[in-house]
């Protein structure tokens, strides 16, 4: 018998909850990271279901895990990484740009219209980082990963995480410098 | 910003600096305002990172493995095929089921508009034609706000209801159709229907018809009342030395919803007994989230004296509102004492019962000390007995009074003292009445009618207004006692009475000793034919209100309608009972009005008299509707027990009715407690005020407002009664000519301040902290048609079957959906293909030639006179003038002295704007500072704003965010974004700046905060979009007390935290920090809250005491 079947059917279902909660709490942050990974929506999309089902098939191990939200943003990140690679992912047209980012309607056409654009430079920003530079970026904001979980998921040292971390902040305030 | 510490500060935030970079960081954060603003700011931006970092959308529904999908395949590609195929699907069924929706339409179209021939079955009715007879009762104008009931009563020409469907239409002004509905008639033949502040802004014209066979439609042209706003004023305290700053707030919402959505400019000053302003006191502002305001520093050689504080619309949006406050040099009390008596006035004899207590400023109850009582009675003194305090601080003593007496000027002191500390003295004049009282009666309702069972509210005052403590009875002319009266809080009660015709009733007061004048009744009406009862005048939040209507047989129906704040919130028709006696002399109706959920507050009740044109009012009086929608404010410190020179910290939580968070505008206030009690503070809560006290006359007069609302049986009663003696306003009707004359105007639109008139008029009113003009109730005359005024309409409508006229009617509506329908499904064909779906090419195909061609059929359809749709019921109208009863609008003889409304539009956006700004501020805020924060005031500007300057310097700056030592999780925890403070640090004094002065020469400029960077940011962009939209706000400063670590002997400063404009997020939290003074007190905080069209306040004593 596996693992997974000697565990009690009450642990199951608790650990599949709380993956789903996980993903649910951080599906904005997840996306975000994927769709910065990958370039477009349409594929961010696919490789966050792809995470889900990977963090489903190993859901025997999220009891033993201290960190939830670190431990799906590894998985996260592999796949986001698999899937800029794979021969196939094919090519198709994203929404536009400005649907991606889902703002709160509750200030008015003119302040939603004036954030809009900073988001987009923002994002714009983002993207525009090294891929290793994003992928440390990516992993701190969103993930809220340590420095040391980061390097050890990215299988660097420490030393350049963070030096890429910094390189990335640099980057960013020129942008943020720019609208002042 | 230094673009090396924005950089270093964003490491910070990130984690990035090793722990004793952190740390310095922390410091200069602490200790350099630059460095903190730039914080903040950093922030904020961090903020933007993270929110262009992440992507939220729709949650997704996760599939799990093996429950969705083709099995073996990868989820990529499953997910990509599942995709297509819901496209595929939804264009599908979009494109059938509009394509059945048409064939549909265009099959009902054609049965509907073939012609009927004529049958054996074919009902006899459609030949004979007979009437109906509609009755439309409800505001002569729309509120914008409320919910605008009305009523439709039918008959047939006997009287007898008829049961039946009643449409519906409301038309706007280009002819379309904005909101319609069905309901049916009760068994009374009445149908109820409400027209809500959405419908009613763009409301032109009302159609009423019964669905039953009626052809002839009654028309209404409806109107709505532009909004009108109320405002509050509140200060820090009631009492200043000279030289010291006075802090204010200004709170204008909406009348009726109070809601602060549309933002107004407000300018304030100060007057001193004289009514001559105080040099540099002016100031205007546009409100934000309705809140202004402002400070003043007083004059270092201001006179002592009573001034006042006045808050005026430039615009005359609101009225005038007033605060008096004192300025006098004074020592810091030690202790908080009260001194109260038990009963508004004494006669000869009477026992004074006196209650004291003592407090420490810290809060200690004086226990067990003894006190000395002197009291005085025409300069003798008089027997005072020995007493000491209790555990509590507390005692009660007696006194008695002589059974003659002169003058009858007497007065109590009690003097405490603390061991061997100096003692401090609190005295109290005993108000005795020599036998000199006014009393008014008010019968409820207005009128004291012979014969009906009656209710009189009267109200004893001393010839200087004072109210009055009376016992006695009421007589008749023979001098039997008809009942015993007793005056209960602040002089008014109540009593029962049926009088009969022709008899003097008179008040035999036995106390005060000494009345000789007789206190006649007024003679009861023959004449008048109704009265009102209200039970106990007090109901609950969300109960109808009970009524007791009486009226002299043979009995005539009657309306009787409620309003609340300018808008009717209910009516209800009383009709005569059929069954009823009729040789009886009077009859009853008990009922209930019905009023809509957020009618709360003071609720009036006019009866009107349908019979007559216009209806006219016979009975009116105030009752008071329970307030359950409202903000619950909680504080609650981080102690219970703080040191001098501690720091503080208190944690805000605001929540609605069923305890969910809301967001909310707070306005906080810590302030030194022994100075309100000094001043014997009794500052009306917003609550209090805007539930409360704009309905009534004279608030000022009120010794404690806010007693007037508590839970308690006494209060309620004490509510009635200041109810019931709020007079009623007689009406009269003035023509229209005079109306215009008198405001400028157009009757009905004058505006406010549009004409002396009006100007005059709305100065009579009450307003808090200043005497009224008597004159106002009495000639208050104004037969303006608003939304406090009824209309009764009644028409004649003839009940047929559906006529040609109908029929084309039904012609053009139709054709007009199934133009609607073929536009929808070509859209639908189009965006299908453009779309590359891989939906069925034939389908689409033939979806589109079905759309196509039902588009030409529905074209040639549709009415060839393009104004017939709008104006088919002016044909109606004329086909039918003979059988149609129909009146214009009618120039209304009722009034409750309200004047017209008046425009003032918002642009939607506007206010969206404003509230992105105030996020934005909340977030720059980082709430309490260490240091306070230098403002220059604003230039002066009085006046409509008709072109406002743009000047970034005019900005006012939040202060610094000083953060204590710690890591960075600690950091980045408690500044969340900036929706909470830092703990100030302990061991680092704040280093205040000096608040400048008006034009004061040394006045350092500010720099520039990101938030005041961010404002200008807005203007410049709406600049370039060729807005011509002003941005002006102020804000007071968030004032810290700069004397904190002054040397104890100068006199400390009593205010040490003001924010006028503080937000409570989503959650409902907000968290304040200050640091208290270098002394021992009790400081009250004090917070007031809106939003949500909710109000609230929350207030709670920190004591401060030596350890």
């Amino acid at each position: 018998m596996t693992e997974v079947a000697r565990q009690p059917k009450a642990q199951r279902d608790t650990d599949c909850g709380k993956l789903e909660n996980a993903f649910a709490q951080y599906q904005g942050e997840l996306l975000g990271t994927l769709y910065y990974l990958v370039g477009n929506i349409e594929d961010a999309r696919d490789a966050l279901q792809e995470t889900f089902v990977k963090c489903w098939r190993h859901k025997d191990q999220v009891a033993g895990v201290e960190n939830l939200k670190a431990w799906i943003f590894r998985i996260a990140l592999n796949t986001g990484r698999d899937l800029r690679q794979t021969a196939w992912r094919r090519k198709r047209t994203g929404l536009p740009e400005d649907e991606s980012i889902v703002e709160s309607t509750a200030a008015g056409p003119m302040a939603i219209a004036t954030r809009n654009e900073q988001l987009e430079r923002l994002s714009n920003a983002i993207r525009g980082l090294r891929g290793e530079e994003q992928e440390v970026f990516l992993l701190r904001q969103n993930g809220q990963l340590k420095y040391e979980e980061i390097a050890e998921a990215a299988g660097i040292p420490l030393g350049t995480v963070k030096t890429r971390m910094r390189l990335a902040l640099t980057k960013l305030r020129e942008v943020l410098a720019e609208e002042e | 910003m230094n673009q090396e510490l924005q950089q270093q500060l964003m490491e910070f935030v990130y984690g990035l600096l090793d722990e004793g970079e952190a740390n310095a960081l922390c410091e200069r954060i602490t200790s350099e305002p630059d460095v903190a603003r730039a914080y903040s700011k950093v922030k904020l931006q961090c903020d933007r990172v993270g929110r262009a970092a992440r992507i939220d959308t729709a949650t997704v529904a996760w599939i799990r493995p093996g429950e969705g999908g083709l099995p073996g395949a990868g989820p990529q590609a499953a997910s990509t095929d599942r995709s297509a195929n819901s496209y595929r699907q939804i264009a599908n069924w979009c494109i059938g089921v509009a394509a059945s929706g048409l064939i549909g339409l265009v099959g009902s179209a054609y049965w509907m508009s073939s012609p009927r021939s004529l049958t054996e079955s074919t009902p006899v009715a459609i030949a004979t034609p007979t009437q109906l007879q509609l009755v439309l009762t409800g505001p002569s104008k729309l509120h914008s706000e409320a919910s605008n009931p009305f009523t439709v009563q039918v008959e047939n020409q006997a009287g007898t209801p008829v049961s039946t469907m009643v449409n519906y239409r409301v038309y706007d002004e280009a002819g379309v159709v904005s909101w319609h509905e069905s309901t049916a008639t009760d068994e009374s033949g009445n149908a109820r229907f409400s027209l809500d502040g959405e419908v009613a802004r763009t409301a032109s014209r009302l159609e009423i018809a019964p669905e039953t066979d009626s052809s002839a439609p009654v028309l209404r042209q409806l109107e709505a009342t532009p909004g009108r706003f109320v405002t509050h004023l509140q200060m820090d305290r009631p009492l200043y030395e000279p030289g010291e700053r006075v802090f204010y707030r200004s709170v204008t919402l909406s009348q009726y919803g109070l809601r602060a959505d549309q933002e107004v400019t407000t300018s304030f000053d100060v007057v001193d007994s004289n009514d001559k302003q105080i040099e540099g006191s002016a100031h205007a502002v546009e409100t934000e989230r309705g809140v202004g305001s402002g400070a003043f520093a007083l004059p270092d050689d201001l006179p002592d004296g009573e001034y006042t504080l006045i808050a005026r619309s430039p615009d005359n949006l609101f009225r005038e509102e007033w605060r008096d406050f004192h300025v006098r040099r004074y020592e810091a009390p030690k202790f908080n004492k009260k001194l109260e008596l038990a009963k508004d006035s004494y006669t000869f004899g009477d026992q004074v019962d006196v209650d004291f207590s003592a407090t420490r400023v810290a809060g200690e109850p004086l226990a067990e000390v003894p006190l000395k009582v002197q009291a005085t009675l025409d300069g003798v003194a008089l027997d005072a007995p020995e007493v000491k305090t209790d555990v509590d601080g507390k005692s009660r003593f007696a006194l008695k009074l002589p059974e003659s007496m002169e003058r009858g000027k007497a007065s109590v002191s009690v003097t405490v003292k603390d061991g061997e500390n100096l003692g401090e003295t609190i005295t109290k004049e005993i108000p005795i009445n020599l036998g000199r009282v006014n009393v008014d009666f008010y019968p409820e309702g207005g009128d004291f009618v012979a014969g009906l069972p009656s209710r009189v509210y009267f109200y004893g005052r001393d010839p200087l207004g004072q109210p009055t403590h009376i016992e006695g009875s009421i007589v008749d002319s023979e001098g039997s006692e008809i009942t015993e009266v007793t005056t209960g809080h602040e002089g008014r009660g109540r009593f029962s009475i049926t009088p009969t015709a022709n008899e003097q009733y008179r008040l035999e007061i036995k106390k005060p000793v000494g009345v000789t004048k007789e206190v006649p009744l007024p003679i009861a009406s023959i004449d008048r034919f109704a009265t009102i009862m209200t039970g106990d005048g007090v109901f609950d939040a969300t109960t109808p209100i009970d009524i007791t209507l009486n009226q002299r047989t043979p009995a005539k129906p009657l309306i009787v309608a409620a309003y609340c704040r300018g808008a009717m919130v209910g009516q209800q028709t009383v009709e005569p009972d059929a069954n009823a006696d009729a040789n009886a002399p009077f009859a009853t109706f008990r009922g209930e009005i019905p009023l809509s959920d957020d009618a709360q507050g003071v609720i009036r009740l006019t009866v009107f008299d349908p019979a007559p044109s216009p209806p006219e009012p016979i009975a009116e009086r105030l009752v008071y509707r329970r307030v359950n929608k409202k903000l619950d404010v909680q504080l609650t410190p981080d102690a219970e027990v703080f040191a001098p020179g501690q720091s503080a910290q208190l944690d805000l939580s605001i929540s609605d009715e069923n305890d969910v968070p809301v967001a909310a505008a707070l306005g906080i206030a810590i302030v030194d407690d022994s100075i309100l009690t000094l001043a014997d503070d009794k500052s009306v809560r917003m609550p209090t005020y805007f539930h409360l006290l704009t309905e009534i006359d004279s608030s000022e007069q009120l010794e404690d407002a806010n007693f007037y609302l508590k839970d308690e049986p006494e209060s309620a009663t004490a509510l009635d009664s200041l109810l019931g003696t709020q007079g009623w306003r007689r009406f009269r009707e003035v023509p229209g000519m005079q109306l215009a004359q008198r405001f400028g105007g157009e009757s009905g639109g004058g505006g406010f301040g549009g004409g002396g008139g009006a100007n005059d008029l709305f100065d009579q009113r009450t307003s808090l902290g200043r005497s009224h003009s008597a004159a106002w109730g009495v000639e208050a005359v104004v037969p303006v048609a608003t939304a406090n005024t009824i209309d009764v309409q009644k028409a004649s409508v003839p009940r047929s079957s559906r006529s040609e006229r109908r029929t084309s009617l039904d012609r053009g509506d139709f054709a007009s959906s199934i133009v609607v329908v073929s536009l929808i499904l070509l859209g639908l064909v189009g965006a299908a293909s453009l779309h590359q779906v891989q939906s069925n090419r034939s389908l689409r195909v033939l979806a589109g030639i079905v759309a196509v061609a039902s588009l030409f059929a529905g074209s040639l359809s549709l009415p060839t006179n393009p104004t017939q749709i709008a104006s088919k019921f002016e044909d109606s109208e004329t086909a039918f003038s003979g059988d149609v009863a129909l009146r214009d609008q009618p120039e209304s003889a009722i009034t409750d002295g309200d004047l017209p409304a008046f425009a003032g539009e918002q642009a939607a956006g506007e206010a969206e704007e404003y509230m992105y700004e105030a996020d934005m501020v909340d977030a720059l805020a980082g709430a309490a500072t260490a240091a306070p924060v230098a403002s220059e005031p604003s230039t002066q500007r009085l006046g409509t704003v008709a072109a406002k300057d743009r000047n970034a310097e005019e900005e006012k700056e939040l202060g610094p965010s000083p953060i204590s030592k710690g890591g960075e999780k600690k950091a980045d925890s408690r500044m969340a974004r900036g929706k909470t403070a830092p703990r100030p640090a302990a061991e680092t004094p704040p280093q205040p700046e000096a608040p400048t002065q008006p034009n004061a020469p040394e006045a350092d400029p500010e720099p520039r905060s990101a938030r005041s960077l961010m404002l200008t940011r807005e203007r410049e962009t709406m600049a370039g979009k060729n807005t011509n939209r002003e941005l002006r706000r102020e804000y007071a400063d968030w004032f810290f007390s700069t004397r904190s670590n002054l040397p104890q002997d100068e006199q400390p400063s009593s205010t040490i935290f003001w924010h006028p404009l503080f937000i409570a997020d989503d959650t409902g939290k907000a968290t304040v920090y200050f640091k208290l003074p270098e002394r021992a007190s009790s400081f009250r905080a004090i917070v007031e809250a809106h939003g949500s069209a909710r109000l609230g306040a929350g207030e709670l004593l920190i004591n401060s005491r030596e350890r």
